[in-house]
């Protein structure tokens, strides 16, 4: 116990230390660009962290169990064409759409959590089966075009604010809130934590291990559609490429933030901290008129440093 | 303790030198040369222009577009913050968010998805910065600043030489690009609409996408061969790569010979397959061409001589073994 509370302390200095890292870019940053340190450009990144680190709270959360989601994008995909065809063949409210989206994520979940829990199946390949199918599903629905003109009341859950925070910010901050109480609040989180620390250890203190693997990647899928109606309405279509490779920008968030991608150890903080710090890299560097080749390079070094980081904490 | 501290201020302090190394870096590799680039910072009066662009990803013909770009723009006396959206269509409405609050002065846009840039179109409006679009047809109804290829034009010209050379009637073949994009469904148009000059003459066997590439080209026609037979007449290809893929397979059946091929871009491997007689034809898109014409229409736009929005096209020639070595001796000179 003695270990595990000093480990939970070694995990709060790390999120701090990344806290002030973004900080520190942040005026490193507002020095060399007059333009960062605006309103409008503080705006700008929140708003566009907000897919990236809804997927990332998924991801965290099926990182704890030790496993993880690489159809996340795919599952984007499914879910905002899904979202996009029924804003134009149907005249359901608002809402109906979101919980359609919702719903078509939980299901990819689902099949992701079966069969990784009740079939043991390696998560890499069951997720990476699921990355197809949905991409494939996708393309079959839309025949592979995209689908446009969407109610404008939807796309304002893209573009709108209130009280001056945009809304996918505000949609960012209550999965967030959601999902740290079910961690940190909640049996379930609890056990999630067990299953991933020890599988057998949680099985023998009688923590049903199979029902909370497969959770985990129903809430990534849940994630997913939230995601996918913010991606949606941000670009007023549902894209049949929309979220290629997310999957691995969340799990960058999810790692910089110091989960470890072997299990029972993260916060969702550090993942949120992880996603901040990607977006501001991000927008960064696009007012330094960094090209992408180097945004790319430096991406990767970001992780590796966190990474680094994590295992020399480890020893 | 105090190591984790170290290793941590030590990531802060890479990441730092990073982002300081890179801004110098690419104020410096904006153009060309240095040196001409440096001629070109103290050029720079207070009134010249920024100009923000965002292209859909790096690809052979962008990087071409984006030196024509370049060079327009030094020769205009602009700057040019030129971001790349790698195929993500999320990624580059957030790019024109951040060239907005940059307060670039125009902001030109290669879309990587014509449906998902249409609010690209109101942030700037909100703005008060002009749009100006490349290569990507924008897909709304209001009017808007435009310079690019007439696909449908192109797609029309390779289907046309390809029913022309075999005869007015035959079996022909189409390799499309990824369905959805722009450039696949105005080609497409442009091939339906030759085609339906000839109908009951010449029929359309199958078409497929290769997703523009060679390797899906070749194994698709592969396919085909072997489920036509001899009676495929002509692959008229939706772009050089999978026009040469398709060679590659006509080849190794031993069939070549009796198949007409044609395709657009005019890429230098097309050229050469033109040359060598493999290739009877393609349209040429004149990438550096195009990214000239769209920085003098942005410069234009924000002089004030350009005020009404309209699509510009720019001009797309049939390249045969008579003209092919034009571009093999200038632009694809060794």
């Amino acid at each position: 116990m003695g270990e595990k509370a000093k480990g939970f302390d070694k995990k709060w200095i790390q999120t701090y230390m990344l806290i002030f890292i973004v900080i520190g870019l942040g005026i490193i940053l507002s020095f060399i660009s007059s333009n960062f340190l605006t309103v409008t450009n503080l705006l700008n990144v929140v708003r566009q962290i907000a897919v990236n680190g809804i997927l990332a709270i998924g991801m965290t959360i099926v990182c704890l169990t030790g496993g993880i989601d690489l159809s996340v994008g795919s599952i984007v995909a499914f879910s905002g064409i899904i979202a996009a065809g029924l804003l134009r063949d149907t005249s359901y409210p608002i809402i109906v759409i979101v919980l359609a989206a919702v719903a078509v994520g939980a299901v990819c979940g689902l099949y992701n959590g079966y069969f990784v829990a009740y079939w043991n199946a390696a998560p890499f390949v069951v997720t990476l089966s699921m990355m197809t199918i949905a991409r494939g599903l996708t393309y079959v629905y839309s025949d592979g075009r995209p689908i446009s003109n969407l109610r404008t009341e939807f796309l304002t859950i893209g573009k709108g604010s209130i009280a001056g925070i945009p809304i996918p910010t505000l949609i960012l901050a209550a999965v967030f809130i959601l999902g740290s109480i079910m961690l940190s609040k909640l049996k379930f989180g609890r056990y999630v934590y067990a299953v991933g620390g020890n599988e057998n250890a949680a099985m023998v203190s009688g923590i049903n291990v199979k029902r909370i693997k497969m959770m985990v990647y129903v809430l990534s899928g849940i994630a997913c559609g939230i995601a996918a109606i913010i991606l949606t309405a941000r670009v007023s279509a549902g894209l049949p490429q929309a979220g290629e490779s997310y999957e691995l920008d969340a799990i960058a968030a999810t790692v910089i933030g110091g989960t470890s991608l072997s299990g029972g150890r993260g916060r969702l903080w550090g993942t949120i901290v992880g996603a901040v710090l990607l977006g501001i890299v991000n927008n960064g560097l696009d007012l330094l008129n960094v090209s992408s080749f180097y945004q790319q390079i430096v991406k990767g070094l970001i992780i590796l440093g966190a990474i680094l980081i994590d295992s020399k904490r480890n020893n | 303790m105090k190591k984790r501290l170290l290793s941590m201020l030590l990531v802060l302090a890479m990441a730092a030198s990073m982002l300081m190394g890179c801004s110098s870096g690419t104020e410096e590799s904006g153009g060309s040369d240095a040196s001409a680039e440096s001629s070109e910072t103290t050029e720079k009066k207070d009134g010249s222009y920024t100009i923000g662009c965002t292209v859909y990803y790096m690809t052979e013909f962008i990087t071409l577009m984006v030196e024509g770009m370049e060079e327009k723009a030094k020769e205009l006396g602009c700057d040019l913050v030129m971001l790349d959206a790698q195929n993500d269509a999320q990624n580059q409405i957030t790019q024109v968010e951040n060239l907005i609050a940059q307060k670039v002065d125009i902001i030109v846009v290669a879309a990587v998805d014509s449906d998902a840039i249409v609010p690209a179109i109101e942030m700037c409006d909100e703005a008060g910065i002009p749009l100006v679009g490349v290569n990507m047809l924008i897909n709304t109804d209001q009017p808007y600043h435009y310079v690019g290829p007439d696909d449908v034009l192109a797609g029309e010209l390779e289907m046309q030489h390809a029913i022309d050379e075999i005869g007015g009637e035959g079996n022909v073949v189409i390799l499309e690009g990824p369905i959805g994009q722009s450039a696949q469904i105005q080609r497409l148009e442009g091939n339906e609409n030759v085609l339906k000059k000839y109908e009951g003459k010449v029929e359309l066997l199958a078409q497929q996408t290769a997703n523009w590439s060679r390797e899906e080209a070749l194994s698709l026609v592969e396919n085909w061969i072997e489920t036509f037979g001899g009676k495929i007449d002509a692959v008229v290809a939706q772009n050089d790569e999978m026009a040469l893929g398709a060679i590659q397979a006509l080849e190794a059946a031993g069939v070549k010979d009796q198949v007409v091929v044609t395709a657009v871009d005019a890429i230098k491997d097309g050229c050469n397959a033109v040359k060598e007689g493999k290739l009877l034809g393609t349209v040429y898109q004149d990438a550096a061409l195009e990214g000239q014409e769209a920085i003098q229409k942005a410069y234009d736009v924000l002089e004030g001589k350009v005020t009404e929005k309209k699509l510009d096209y720019i001009d797309m020639p049939w390249i045969t073994t008579e003209n092919v070595d034009d571009l093999l001796t200038t632009i694809y000179a060794e």
